[in-house]
């Protein structure tokens, strides 16, 4: 590790030394010491730790804790009142990995000619890009001798150096992998000290963002994903002012909605599988009208010169240079005498309406609608945006016997509707509604008659044309083989007739779904929100109501109080079980027994997690400066200031 | 029906956005391990079911952490001890399923006029194409999200702009205009086949590269699995032309 390091002496004077060198020497010395000069301290924190629920045990379906270090060093210089920088000078090296993420032998210098100098060079001086710019120390300072107060605003500049000599000083060391070794697999997680050319898909895109991330340990700073409720708590402690109201409870509340959707939503996918068979009954019903009206568009769109001259372009284009001029003449007979519409649009609808294509539809279709309910970040006050991880155990606690998955049980009949053919279906459950829907198709303005068209059909029809006559426009991705041209006129005339008879029953099928996905998705979509809505009433009853207000409120689904209660309590529980545990819960003051988790929860920015190319992924705040704002008030304040703070643009 | 043969373990290897890895590897009563990638960690956009038989002092280990889910981030090391031996075997098992594909969907994008590699000038649009191609023993069962997959355009290694996909009015088609799904409704794609989506975006300026995010809904999964999974996937970079 590096020691003292030569440099400036350091001048820390009192305003009262200040003004007895002013009358001793006069005002020309006194100018001396007050002059900008750098300032520079050897900044090394103790090894610090931090705790991630960042795994899930199979014995409790929870996250569970994990331990890592971190070994903050570094410079910190000040250049009189124009800024003020950060410097870590970064010792990269050659070592090797196991699968169990060991170091297998020492390290070692890289060759001269070995490309991670330049990488690790380039990366390590990219890695502090996002973030200069953004802070600056803001304090204010008395002349001791005018006794004029000026306000003071000095930029902070991150330096990182990189070294690659093994006697060299360096603050910390880091381990360069080369192109053949992939960050992610097994043994070789990314960490502050453990850097991969080759990052794989496990990590972000971006080497910058990674580096930065991993800049962020070098100079003191956690992770902020993967935290439990506690470390949240604490968190926002550390982020808001000390006057402002928690953020927890309400917090909590949108957690207890989450796990409630979680709990309920497999249960619910489950019980909508169970009433397929009333669903698929309904729809196959009206498949007579639905081919009727297939067959009169695809008639319609097949003669449509929009076809023709697309067909034209496709038999062209896989045709030999001799064929291409027998591609009218095939095309103007297969368009108008060969081509049977009825029996291809029969046949799209058909596949269109069997049962099993049916149920996937209608399945992801309620899938997707529900996933709505898992909502996205929370802004949290004072903090940023803030993401939550549910776990297996809570989204499993629908299924099986307990107390809370007999209520989701009873829920989800009452919502979703009874299972197998009942003689008869509720009309408000989900089923129900979705069942009555192909009864409507026969009348005026309904969804067969403004879906089914020869627009529609033509559309659709168009776009198969299309996709089929790029594939061999474009070398065949790997695995996949070109075909040869055509080149005889029995092979012209094949192909046509195939692609006619492809594209329409293709054009019918797709039309035919769209039938359905049009019909469902509205009912699906209310569904949901419906479900979001009564889930958030009856959180907001249990945890924000006064007793007294609660008769108000009229009686409650007593299933879905059930699970209610059920998930609040499961938050209760893990509250309770790391309260007062703090942001490092296995850190060395801590002594309580650390308790798996049901609910995590990332910070979305710099140092915790965030969708690549959001406007959070470089999210900083002032209070993970607070150590190195205290480092500086410690040992590079002059003569006449008061403490500074930190500000981030 | 129920499944023939029962679960005995489960492990996940599982990042959060953007990586967004999703893999699942399960244990089974025959002596089985499926592999299932709907968020790959591996350079290749692949998703899909794999299966193996892994040896039987791997299948006993991995079969004695269940019956519940074990799940692992890949950003951070083994805890150490039990843990890293267990990760390191459930790591093998997976790489060695890896191998033997079962129903696997690989995705990639092209700009059908492609064949330079310099920058996009941005006026008029651009021909793209989204293709995948099956590998495997059985026919791969998939539906794209459109809504939530995106194409990028990238120069010099960023991301320069993104764009949602077009409404598709077709699903993936082959060279001879066989419609196989994919779009509001579940693609089925035999082994061996390859498909493609072709649509036209705005050009951005100045990209020189394009990739998607590739999004939807995996039915392809192991024997006692019957609701779709999230998949989520981006593709290499494609060259643009110039």
């Amino acid at each position: 590790m590096i020691g003292d390091p030569p440099g400036p002496p350091r001048r820390r004077l009192s305003a009262g030394q200040v003004l007895a060198l002013q009358r001793a020497v006069g005002n020309r010395a006194v100018t001396g010491v007050v002059r900008p000069v750098a300032q520079r301290v050897a900044i090394k924190d103790p090894k610090m730790t931090e705790t991630l629920y960042n795994d899930e045990r199979s014995s409790t379906g929870k996250a569970t804790a994990k331990k890592f270090e971190m070994d903050p060093a570094y410079d910190m210089t000040r250049t009189g009142d124009t800024g003020a920088d950060v410097t870590v000078r970064i010792q990269f090296l050659n070592q090797t990995r196991d699968s169990n993420g060991n170091y297998s032998d020492k390290p070692k210098e890289f060759r001269a000619s070995d490309e991670r100098r330049a990488w690790a060079k380039e990366t390590a001086e990219g890695a502090v890009k996002k973030w200069n710019g953004r802070l600056f120390l803001v304090g204010e300072g008395t002349n001791p001798v005018t006794k004029t107060t000026t306000k003071k605003r000095l930029p902070l500049t991150f330096n990182s150096v990189a070294v690659f000599g093994l006697n060299e000083p360096y603050h910390n060391r880091v381990i360069v992998y080369p192109k053949s070794v992939v960050a992610g697999s097994p043994g070789q997680p990314i960490d502050a000290g453990n850097w991969y050319m080759n990052k794989g898909k496990s990590y972000d895109g971006d080497d910058k963002l990674i580096a930065a991330h991993e800049y962020g340990h070098l100079i003191g700073i956690p992770d902020e994903y993967s935290q439990s409720n506690e470390q949240l708590n604490a968190l926002i402690h550390q982020a808001a002012p000390a006057n402002a109201p928690s953020a927890m409870a309400a917090i909590d509340r949108i957690t207890v909605e989450r796990m409630v959707f979680s709990s309920l939503a497999q249960r619910l996918v489950r019980q909508l599988d169970a009433t397929m068979p009333t669903i698929s009954r309904a729809f196959r019903a009206q498949r007579a009208q639905v081919k009727q009206k297939m067959a009169a568009a695809a008639g319609a769109a097949i003669g449509s010169a929009l076809i023709v001259d697309q067909l034209r372009a496709n038999l062209s284009g896989a045709s030999t240079a001799a064929m291409a001029a027998h591609v009218p003449d095939v095309v103007a007979r297969d368009t108008t005498t060969k081509f049977n519409e009825v029996l291809q649009a029969g046949k799209g609808v058909e596949a269109g309406f069997s049962a099993r294509a049916l149920a996937d539809e209608i399945r992801i279709g309620y899938i997707s609608a529900l996933r709505t309910l898992r909502g996205g970040n929370v802004a949290v006050a004072g903090l940023g945006n803030v993401s939550i991880g549910i776990s297996t155990a809570v989204r499993k606690s629908g299924i099986g016997r307990s107390a809370n998955a007999q209520a989701a049980g009873r829920f989800a009949q009452a919502e979703v509707g009874p299972p197998g053919l009942p003689k008869v279906m509720p009309a408000s459950s989900l089923a129900g509604q979705i069942s009555g829907l192909p009864g409507t198709w026969a009348a005026a303005g309904s969804l067969l008659e403004t879906g089914v068209t020869p627009e529609a059909f033509t559309t659709a029809m168009l776009a198969i044309l299309k996709s089929a006559s790029a594939a061999p426009a474009t070398p065949p991705p790997p695995g996949a083989h070109a075909r040869p041209k055509l080149a005889t006129t029995q092979a012209l005339e094949d192909r046509a007739f195939r692609m006619i008879s492809n594209a329409a029953s293709g054009a019918a099928r797709q039309v035919a779904a769209d039938l359905v996905d049009a019909s469902i998705a509205p009912i699906m979509t209310v569904s949901a929100a419906d479900l979001g809505a009564r889930i958030s009433a009856e959180v907001n009853r249990v945890m924000t109501t006064p007793p007294a207000g609660i008769p108000a409120l009229g009686p409650a689904d007593p299933n879905m109080a059930a699970v209610v209660a059920s998930m609040k309590a499961t938050l209760d529980k893990d509250k309770a079980a790391t309260a007062g545990t703090g942001r490092d819960p296995l850190g060395a003051g801590n002594k309580k027994k650390v308790a798996d988790q049901d609910v995590t929860y990332d910070y979305q920015g710099l140092m915790g997690s965030t969708p690549k190319n959001s406007p959070d992924e470089t999210a900083l705040r002032v209070d993970q400066f607070n150590p190195i704002v205290a480092h500086f008030n410690h040992d590079l304040l002059s003569a006449g200031e008061t403490p500074f703070t930190a500000e981030v643009k | 029906m129920p499944p023939a043969v029962h679960r005995l373990a489960t492990f996940t290897w599982q990042t959060p956005a953007p990586t967004s890895v999703d893999e699942e590897l399960a244990i089974f009563d025959d002596g089985s391990a499926w592999f299932v990638v709907r968020g790959p960690r591996t350079a290749t956009p692949a998703i899909g079911t794999y299966r193996c038989e892994p040896a039987k002092a791997d299948h006993r280990a991995l079969a004695s952490a269940g019956p519940g889910t074990t799940r692992f981030d890949p950003r951070q090391p083994a805890a150490g001890g039990a843990d890293a031996k267990l990760r390191a075997t459930a790591d093998r098992v997976a790489s060695s399923a890896r191998e033997t594909p079962d129903a696997v969907a690989t995705f990639y994008v092209r700009a059908l006029d492609s064949g330079g590699s310099g920058r996009v000038s941005g006026s008029g649009p651009l021909a793209l194409s989204l293709q995948v191609v099956a590998s495997g023993t059985r026919a791969v069962e998939f539906r794209l999200d459109p809504e939530g997959s995106a194409v990028l355009f990238g120069h010099d290694g960023q991301t320069l702009t993104w764009s949602d996909l077009p409404r598709l009015a077709s699903g993936f088609v082959t060279a001879e205009a066989v419609e196989l799904g994919g779009v509001r409704r579940t693609a089925r794609i035999e082994p061996g086949d390859y498909a493609l989506i072709a649509f036209d975006l705005p050009a951005p300026a100045g990209a020189s590269v394009v990739s998607a995010r590739v999004a939807g809904w995996l039915s392809s999964a192991p024997p006692d699995e019957s609701e779709p999974g999230r998949f989520e996937l981006l593709t290499e970079d494609a060259p643009l032309a110039s």
